[in-house]
């Protein structure tokens, strides 16, 4: 019944959203020529707005009957046979709905279609606008319904005799964080469709003046902090589940995850220059469109099998289908730009190099490199194989050596740009600017050597040196930022540093979001720089054994095992002492899961602000019988998920409309050909 | 007055110059510098392969107890390191007997040099471009100025004084 109602929803959700984008675009069109048939395009247009909502409401009934098929262990579907169990946890058979190829698509498509449903609900702010992104939306939907209805089908229903019990899902998805992070990801990827359409069909109807930008800006917003968000969780759960000691392999699927993270991100700065000044419109909606198609690049790199990856938890021939649709995408996306690209012509131009657009143009050409290097090693093996008939395999040497520095260098652009002022800025500005974070730098650079570090030892150390000492220069340049304003506000008011702080906050949130948000990146980047000095040991415990590593002293108390429907689990019991004390009892474990036959490894952690004492316990030698333990002291690695915290707050800060709004008042008169009148410091 | 300009630009250019290169040397020399003790080779150079079973992880990060690969593989370095091969012979080693994909980065050997070179000569080029075209947009604005014969700044009327005044006074001249 489910399986069939399911069906039913999808083949219904397709067919609203192809009436959607055809009466859509006629709907258009004829506004656009003037020339109307029988219904008044505006009517026909509001259907297609009408069609296009209920198809939120089909696909969201096709979701619910494919987890409604996991919670009754409905194992004729063939999807839930293979990724679910009876004995899978509630929480687990809710996750089933992306754990496969064919779930994943249906979740696409139902963010999308929420995505869509809320822009249509919201038309009323540019009917028209709202109308063009409203079907460039149904035509990606059309898209991911075609591969649901006929390519990839969730309800397909399995031949023959009906197993009692499915097979489980993957081990490595059963982890509460896997609840959480695909939906976060896809929210992230889905949500960049957005501000894609937003940007086409602004472009498509010659959209007069850079309102759209800022009608969009809250929708890239959110879903900029959707994708940074479900990727630090990507990386928390393979730092917990995964037990090689780290956060981040460069693996393919994580870079796919990455790429329009930093195009996505280097849109959210540039687009700033289109809307204040009219610049860079060309640059923008390029960003945008290679945005939208490396979210479906990484679609395909995670479905599709074009690269090797341990996150390619279903392979399939559905890459073609990508391939097509990513190309048409650029074909429409490049001859729109064609047709349209006097529309695109720049107000203004940079003036000065020493000016806040400038940095904003290296910011961008940094995040572009950095994406461009990520695609180039993801992409590599594929080249190598083409080019001289072997693959190579490029992992996290080579985006170590070349990423990185890319990185750093961003990083230090970060505490730059807000001391310049937009247009342009003297150079006793600058300087009197950069004072106190150079001297807070320079002290930093001179504490770290006679704390014992030595930069020039190895590579790692070199990068962990210049890391520490760029994040004070960017963090005092932060932190100047919102004291000189602070001050001043406290002249005026007569409040204290600290309510003048969280005044001057609510009176720009967005500039100072953006502050708090690049706050959070510098303590990203400490937690990350920390990874140089990471040591680990593996050996064999037995009863009572210890085992030593940097401050804390492991004993092994007990290795004892534990049943329960859905796995069995060994696990040892470890005290951690410190100093002779005792600080904490850790318990690594590895579950096996009867119903998939898989195993997976639960690390046990110890997180403190200066290391992380993350323990795996590896299971039994077989020839002595002995457990196996793995100790890792991770430095700094809890300022990475500090730092990501302090991120979603700056960009919560940024999203809050402004509260008091501070004006001051100069009669307009003729703008002068050349020079400021005043010049112009602020802003975001 | 013009030679004398460029003059302190060139200074100007040489002073960003010079520490940036000799950042760039001792980051070349730091990567350069590598480990002379067994111990450390072993470590660094396990972090330079993968492991081949499947498990596409770092060779000396593969965390499966008996994997049937990384245990001979690490033999198979030890034995290297101890015989005195050098790094770089070692790697050669590796990559004919297990194959390319056993090292986690290509080697410096004809078309895998674009690997490495690529992604900074794509950052370099596109650092260049944009300081061309940021010169040509300058260059272009000041002739324009120049048509508009707007050389000099019309004088700011007594409002905009008084704002330029008060802005000054509340921000202490830092505006």
């Amino acid at each position: 019944m489910m399986p069939a109602f399911g069906s039913y929803a999808l083949l219904l959700a397709l067919a609203l959203s192809a009436y959607t984008l055809v009466a859509g675009s006629i709907a258009l069109r004829q506004l656009a020529t003037g020339r109307y048939g029988r219904l008044a395009p505006e009517r026909l247009a509001e259907t297609a707005r009408r069609s296009g909502i209920a198809s939120f409401v089909a696909v969201a009934a096709a979701a619910f009957a494919l987890i409604w098929a996991a919670f009754t262990n409905d194992f004729s579907v063939s999807y839930i046979l293979h990724h679910s169990n009876r004995d899978l946890p509630g929480p687990y058979k809710f996750a089933t709905l992306w754990s496969g190829q064919e779930g994943s698509l249906l979740l696409w498509a139902f963010l999308l279609a929420a995505y869509g449903f809320v822009l249509r609900l919201r038309h009323r702010t540019d009917v028209k606008l709202f109308a063009y992104a409203s079907t460039i939306l149904a035509a990606i939907q059309l898209f991911f319904l075609m591969l649901l209805n006929f390519v990839a089908p969730p309800f397909a229903l399995v031949g023959g005799t009906i197993p009692a019990d499915g097979f489980g899902l993957n081990p490595l998805l059963q982890y509460p964080e896997m609840v959480i992070h695909p939906p976060m990801l896809y929210l992230g990827y889905v949500g960049f469709s957005v501000p894609f359409a937003f940007a086409l069909g602004a472009l498509m109807m010659r959209y007069p003046g850079e309102k759209w930008i800022q009608i969009t800006r809250r929708w890239t917003m959110v879903t900029w902090l959707f994708l940074t968000f479900g990727i630090f969780l990507g990386a928390h759960w393979a730092y917990s589940v995964l037990g090689w000691g780290g956060y981040w392999g460069w693996d393919p699927v994580e870079n796919a995850s990455l790429m329009p993270w930093l195009t996505g991100t280097a849109f959210l700065h540039s687009v700033m220059m289109q809307e204040k000044r009219g610049m860079m419109k060309k640059w923008n909606v390029w960003l945008i469109f290679s945005t939208f198609l490396l979210t479906l690049l990484g679609t395909d790199l995670t479905r599709s099998g074009l690269v090797q990856s341990v996150h390619a938890f279903a392979q399939s021939s559905i890459g073609g289908w990508f391939h097509a649709f990513m190309g048409i995408s650029f074909v429409v996306c490049a001859y729109t730009f064609w047709r349209q690209r006097a529309h695109l012509t720049a107000d203004h131009q940079i003036e000065s190099l020493a000016s806040r657009e400038s940095s904003f143009l290296f910011n961008n050409i940094i995040l572009l490199a950095a994406c461009f290097t990520v695609l180039w090693g993801t992409l590599f093996p594929i080249l190598s194989e083409y080019a001289q008939g072997n693959r190579v395999t490029v992992g996290p040497p080579f985006y170590n050596r070349v990423a990185v520095p890319i990185g750093v260098f961003l990083m230090m652009l970060t505490g730059v740009g807000p001391l310049l002022a937009w247009r342009t800025g003297s150079l006793r500005s600058i300087r009197r600017n950069l004072a106190r974070p150079v001297t807070a730098a320079g002290i930093t650079a001179v504490l770290l050597v006679v704390w014992g570090l030595r930069p020039w030892t190895d590579e790692g150390s070199f990068y962990a040196y210049t890391v520490w000492v760029f994040a004070m220069f960017v963090a005092v340049a932060i932190l100047s930022e919102f004291l000189r304003g602070a001050q001043v506000l406290s002249r005026q008011t007569g409040r204290n540093l600290l309510r003048s702080t969280l005044l001057l906050c609510q009176r720009n949130t967005r500039r100072y979001g953006g502050y708090i948000i690049h706050l959070g990146v510098v303590i990203i980047f400490i937690g990350f720089a920390g990874s140089a000095f990471n040591q680990s040991q593996e050996r064999e415990m037995g009863f009572h054994d210890r085992m030593q590593i940097g401050p804390y002293t492991l004993v092994a108390e007990s290795f004892t095992q534990d049943s329960n429907p859905n796995y069995d689990s060994e696990y040892a019991l470890l005290d951690v002492y410190r100093h002779g004390k005792l600080v904490t009892t850790l318990t690594p474990s590895k579950r096996f899961y009867p119903a998939s036959q898989q195993t997976e490894t639960i690390v046990a952690n110890h997180s403190t602000l200066a290391w992380d004492l993350y323990t795996v316990y590896a299971g039994k030698n077989a020839d002595t019988g002995q457990p196996v333990l793995k100790i890792f002291l991770n430095p700094l690695v809890a300022w990475i998920w500090i730092g990501v915290l302090i991120v979603v707050a700056g960009t919560a800060v940024a999203l809050a409309p402004n509260r008091i709004t501070a004006t001051v008042s100069v009669e307009a008169r003729p703008r002068p050909a050349q020079g400021s009148l005043l010049p112009v410091s602020g802003g975001d | 007055m013009h030679v004398l300009g460029k003059r302190l630009a060139q200074s100007r250019l040489q002073a960003l110059v010079r520490p940036a290169l000799s950042l760039l040397l001792a980051a070349g020399l730091a990567g350069s510098l590598g480990a002379s003790d067994i111990a450390e080779r072993y470590k660094s150079l396990n972090h330079q392969m993968m492991c081949t079973c499947g498990c596409a992880q770092i060779l000396g990060e593969c965390n499966h107890l008996g994997c049937p690969r990384s245990t001979p593989m690490l033999a198979t370095l030890q034995t290297d390191l101890t015989s005195g091969m050098d790094d770089h012979a070692i790697l050669v080693d590796f990559s004919e007997k297990y194959g390319p994909t056993a090292l986690a980065s290509p080697l410096l050997t004809r078309f895998n040099k674009s690997a490495w070179i690529m992604p900074p000569a794509v950052l370099i080029l596109a650092m260049l471009g944009a300081l061309l075209v940021l010169r040509q947009w300058r260059e272009h604005g000041r002739a324009q100025a120049t048509a508009n014969g707007a050389g000099t700044r019309p004088p700011l009327t007594p409002r905009e004084s008084e704002a330029l005044a008060r802005i000054r006074r509340e921000t202490g001249g830092e505006l």
